[in-house]
């Protein structure tokens, strides 16, 4: 019989297997010991059908609920990286780009839940230990997310810190009469909480009083601009107790952990490998990779969508990445009434254009090369980038339009009824005829 | 089975698994063990009725599990939800109601 249940099959086992070992504390030989402990429970594939039926249907395991959970996240991050790398400019200032972000997110908050699941198993509900060695690890990981994004404030970790102290101490009186759910409550819920602070920059504590940010300068660089209102703090300051003391409890005590996982026959080897990978990368990781937040590159992007449609509204045109990188290193993605403020009082916005002495010689290169006057925001482009200097480089560009040649293919489909093939669509290319000469051409 | 009737003892299996959990987490083979020792060994729970019916209690929310490790084997504990520790209540004085009423009967 195929025994497709792992879990009630281990189950069952198990209970065997306490048997024989009972059996053999007694004297039994080893063969003799099993042969009995498993005449004295049965028939195993019985016991097996009968825990099945009661626990219901089995799925196929490729379609057990968990395998679907795994399927479907896959595929989601596939897809969203898929149209992020494969359409990198044209979803910029998209719904995409916050979408990848949020979606990192959710994959890191859940990556702890799932450490602290493994760590539960291997250390049992129903002791105090396993709260605070789950705390710890995650207290760990999230040191280096945080120089990993921004080396220098640590201040949200000191706040989660504090908060998982406060539910080792508290918890101690009452942790074993506490139900099997909410001691899980509690584990998961730290993961989840104390992550998505690390990641969001949300000091947990900050209702209590606005926690000033702690910035780490070895080389007492004094603060400006957006960073003006943190508090400079030396490597040995005493708000950084709670970082040190965990990283001198934290790492002999992971080594020490790592070992004792890695000998434990029972634990997966996928598991072991994706533990220690992640505690070797908490080390190697943020001495290679560390501080892309630090001119808010990552902040910025859920703002990115509503400065777009700021630019658009008002300059009828994309921001560039140079303004982009202003907004973020400033910070000012922020204060969006400021950005519009500063786009209306532009010189990009407010250029007289009726006085440019160069338009009526740009109207005149539209009416021949498109056939039409200027758009405004055209007009504040050449304006703003000095374009209209030379006159040659705007035609080129004009003449190498689409436009120019959806409205060739509009005369041809008018005049005779048919699309302009690719050679006659070159000539008039290359050859730089009017627009209206080509229709009078034809006509 | 002990010189109990397997018909007296049915309705109450669900009852000694729940007593039993009470104090702390236990899984399969010490569940059968405790309840073999604190009954002087008159309940001798087989293997066949003891986990199709923790399964069962599991399913009802009267249980809850977590899997543990130890010396290499992996091990399914079973402990008291609120909702269990509130039908143990029930089927307490349910049963304290039904064995004394016997008792008068029997004595009678």
């Amino acid at each position: 019989m195929k025994f497709k249940n792992k879990e009630i099959l281990t189950e069952l086992q198990s209970h065997i297997q306490e048997r024989s070992e009972e059996l053999r504390f007694k004297g039994l030989t080893p063969e003799k010991a099993q042969k009995q402990a498993a005449q004295e429970f049965g028939q195993l594939e019985t016991v097996y059908q009968q825990v099945k039926n009661i626990k219901g249907s089995a799925w196929l395991p490729w379609l057990s609920p968990k395998a679907l959970l795994l399927w479907t996240y896959c595929f989601l991050t596939m897809a969203l990286l898929a149209i992020y790398f494969g359409f990198k400019n044209q979803v910029a200032g998209t719904i995409f780009e916050p979408l990848l972000l949020y979606w990192a997110g959710f994959s890191i908050v859940g990556g702890t839940v799932i450490i602290s699941y493994w760590l539960i198993e291997f250390l049992g509900l129903g002791k105090h230990k396993t709260l605070w060695v789950t705390i710890l690890f995650i207290a760990l990981l999230n040191l280096p997310i945080t120089a990993i994004l921004d080396i220098d404030n640590f201040e949200v970790n000191v706040h989660a810190m504090f908060l998982g102290i406060t539910l080792i101490l508290l918890s101690k009186i009452f942790w074993p009469k506490l139900t099997i759910w909410w001691q899980k409550f509690i584990i998961y819920g730290y993961a989840i909480i104390a992550t998505t602070s690390i990641l969001r920059e949300k000091p947990l504590f900050n209702f209590i009083g606005k926690a000033r940010c702690l910035f780490l300068t070895p080389d007492n660089v004094p603060l400006t601009g957006a960073l003006a209102s943190c508090q400079q703090v030396q490597p040995w300051s005493g708000m950084l107790i709670p970082v040190y003391l965990t990283l001198l409890i934290g790492v002999p005590y992971l080594f020490y952990f790592l070992i004792r996982y890695w000998l434990n026959k029972s634990t997966r080897l996928y598991r072991k490998i994706i533990l220690s990978s992640s505690a070797l990368g908490l080390i190697i990781v943020p001495m290679v990779v560390n501080g892309v937040n630090n001119y808010g590159q990552i902040d910025i992007v859920p703002r990115k969508a509503e400065i777009y449609q700021l630019y658009q509204e008002i300059l009828q045109r994309d921001p560039t990445a140079e303004e982009i990188e202003f907004y973020a290193q400033t910070r000012a993605y922020q204060h969006l009434d400021r950005i519009r403020e500063t786009l209306l009082n532009s010189e990009e916005y407010n250029i007289n254009l009726d006085q440019a002495p160069w338009r009526p010689t740009i109207e005149q290169i539209y009416w021949d090369i498109l056939g039409r006057d200027p758009r405004t925001n055209e007009l504040r482009f050449y304006a703003v980038t000095r374009a209209y200097q030379d006159m040659e480089r705007v035609k080129e560009t004009l003449y190498q339009s689409e436009e120019r040649k959806i409205k060739i293919n509009l005369i041809f489909q008018e005049v005779l009824k048919r699309p302009a093939t690719e050679e006659e669509l070159d000539f008039y290319i290359k050859n730089k005829t009017s627009i209206e000469d080509i229709y009078q051409w034809y006509h | 089975m002990g010189k109990i009737n397997k018909e007296v003892l049915k309705g109450s299996t669900e009852t000694l698994i729940l007593k039993v959990l009470q104090r702390e987490p236990l899984y399969g083979y010490q569940i059968a063990k405790s309840l073999k020792k604190l009954s002087t060994e008159i309940f001798n729970l087989g293997e066949g009725t003891l986990y199709p019916l923790l399964h069962k209690l599991e399913k009802q929310k009267l249980l809850d599990s977590y899997w543990q490790e130890v010396g290499g084997r992996k091990r399914k504990y079973y402990s008291l939800t609120k909702k269990g520790r509130k039908v143990l209540q029930e089927k307490t004085a349910e049963w304290q109601t039904f064995s004394q009423a016997v008792n008068h009967v029997i004595k009678s």
